[in-house]
């Protein structure tokens, strides 16, 4: 498990995960641990302090609250501003372990596959396949077609594209989106041909001509 | 160094046009590369090869500066805008070297927009310096960069405001996009520079 101790000064509690086979990064504040987040996977964040800012800015990672001494009072402030765990250092360390790796277990699984007709994309898995074939992408452009595919039919902004995929807000006039939907529609149209499109709502973003797919996907059958 | 009494100034008008062509013919390639990264048709080898010619030029100039009795124009005159010219084809190609320095994946518009004024500079500043031998639509060209270089700033402000209106942009694309924009700033100024330079000769000769 990728455990992520944002300001947490307790030694013990830094040897106790990693001897429990946790890869244990440390982050001083909310920024750096955003930065830690992007450049890697986190399961788990433990914090001491600036609960309410890691909470924005790690969305979608379950955040522990380390309580230096045990304090029933600062417990439930800190779970009644929605921490999805309190831990102290009142519990003996098989406790401890225990919360965290509950936590984790807890947690949402990360992107889950998606599948339209013949086409599955697995962000997780770093794979788009079609009709079981795996389809030659970069990782970039499997990104952008995961996030087409989960919209299904939607048209979705060219700046949400950007802000899950490059993990950024999108400069505007920033041309990274169209780059990567083009080559990946090239790619698209040399591995698969006709029945999968990406179209363009100008001034707006892409979507996936599901049309053709739900077609194809009756022919499957 | 010997100076040569018999007056060449035809040499003088014919290099200042061949550096406004180099300047214009750079910015035109750099456009393109702006345009469309990252799969350009011209690579950045081509806008250096335009910088070394820039380079030989402005050193002729010097030269036939330094051993010419007779110029056509104040020397300080010749010498300041051999060397203006010369760096806005030094600011072009620090420009387009950027995109490969900063491994750039994607166009920008705000640097699109600032490539294409530059170009019509550029554009501007070669019929002004082909016009030195008998001034006919240099003013008309001194004029046209300076409202360039005007639209040229107001580009550049907002491109550079761009990079800070969200907190959440990453720092990569700021630091790369801040240098690109200030750089092209840069020549398309020096181009109003070069262009300041002519109207000092224009006032003293027409």
């Amino acid at each position: 498990m990728e455990l992520l101790l944002v300001g947490v000064a307790s030694e013990r509690l830094r040897a106790l995960l990693r001897s429990t086979g946790h890869t244990v990064r440390l982050a001083d504040g909310p920024g750096e641990a955003e930065l830690a987040q992007r450049s890697g996977r986190v399961d788990v964040a433990v914090c001491e302090a600036d609960f309410a800012q890691l909470r924005r800015r790690l969305e979608s990672v379950p955040v522990a609250v380390w309580l230096p001494t045990a304090s029933t009072a600062a417990a439930a402030e800190a779970l009644e501003a929605g921490a999805d765990e309190v831990v102290h250092a009142g519990m003996g360390d098989r406790e401890l372990a225990a919360r965290i790796a509950a936590l984790a277990r807890r947690a949402p699984t990360g992107a889950p596959p998606v599948e339209l007709g013949p086409l599955l994309v697995d962000r997780d898995r770093g794979e788009a396949t079609w009709h079981g074939r795996r389809l030659a992408l970069t990782a970039r452009e499997r990104d952008v077609l995961y996030e087409l595919s989960r919209a299904g039919g939607a048209t979705v902004r060219r700046e949400t594209i950007y802000r899950t995929v490059w993990g950024y807000a999108m400069t505007r006039g920033d041309r990274s989106v169209d780059v990567n939907v083009k080559r990946l529609r090239d790619k698209l149209a040399a591995e698969i041909g006709a029945p999968v499109a990406i179209e363009t709502e100008p001034g707006v973003g892409y979507r996936l001509a599901l049309s053709q797919l739900r077609n194809d996907a009756v022919t499957e059958l | 160094m010997r100076i040569q009494l018999v007056p060449r100034t035809t040499e003088f008008y014919d290099l200042f046009a061949a550096a406004g062509r180099v300047a214009h013919e750079a910015a035109r390639l750099t456009e393109i590369r702006f345009r469309e990264v990252p799969d350009e048709t011209v690579p950045h080898d081509r806008v250096k090869e335009l910088e070394t010619e820039g380079d030989t030029i402005t050193r002729d100039i010097f030269r036939l500066l330094n051993t010419q009795y007779v110029t056509p124009f104040d020397r300080e005159d010749i010498y300041n805008l051999a060397r203006a010219v010369d760096d806005v084809v030094d600011f072009i190609d620090e420009a387009s070297d950027l995109l490969d320095i900063y491994k750039i994946d994607a166009p920008m518009d705000q640097a699109v927009a600032q490539a294409r004024v530059l170009v019509e500079a550029t554009g501007a500043l070669e019929r002004a310096l082909g016009s030195l031998r008998n001034f006919r639509g240099a003013e008309d060209a001194i004029l046209e960069i300076k409202r360039l270089e005007d639209e040229g700033d107001r580009i550049s402000r907002d491109a550079i405001a761009s990079l800070f209106e969200d907190e959440d942009v990453s720092p990569r694309t700021m630091i790369r996009w801040k240098d690109v924009f200030e750089s092209l700033e840069r020549a398309i100024d020096a181009s109003e520079t070069a262009a300041h330079a002519i109207g000092n000769i224009v006032v003293k000769n027409a």
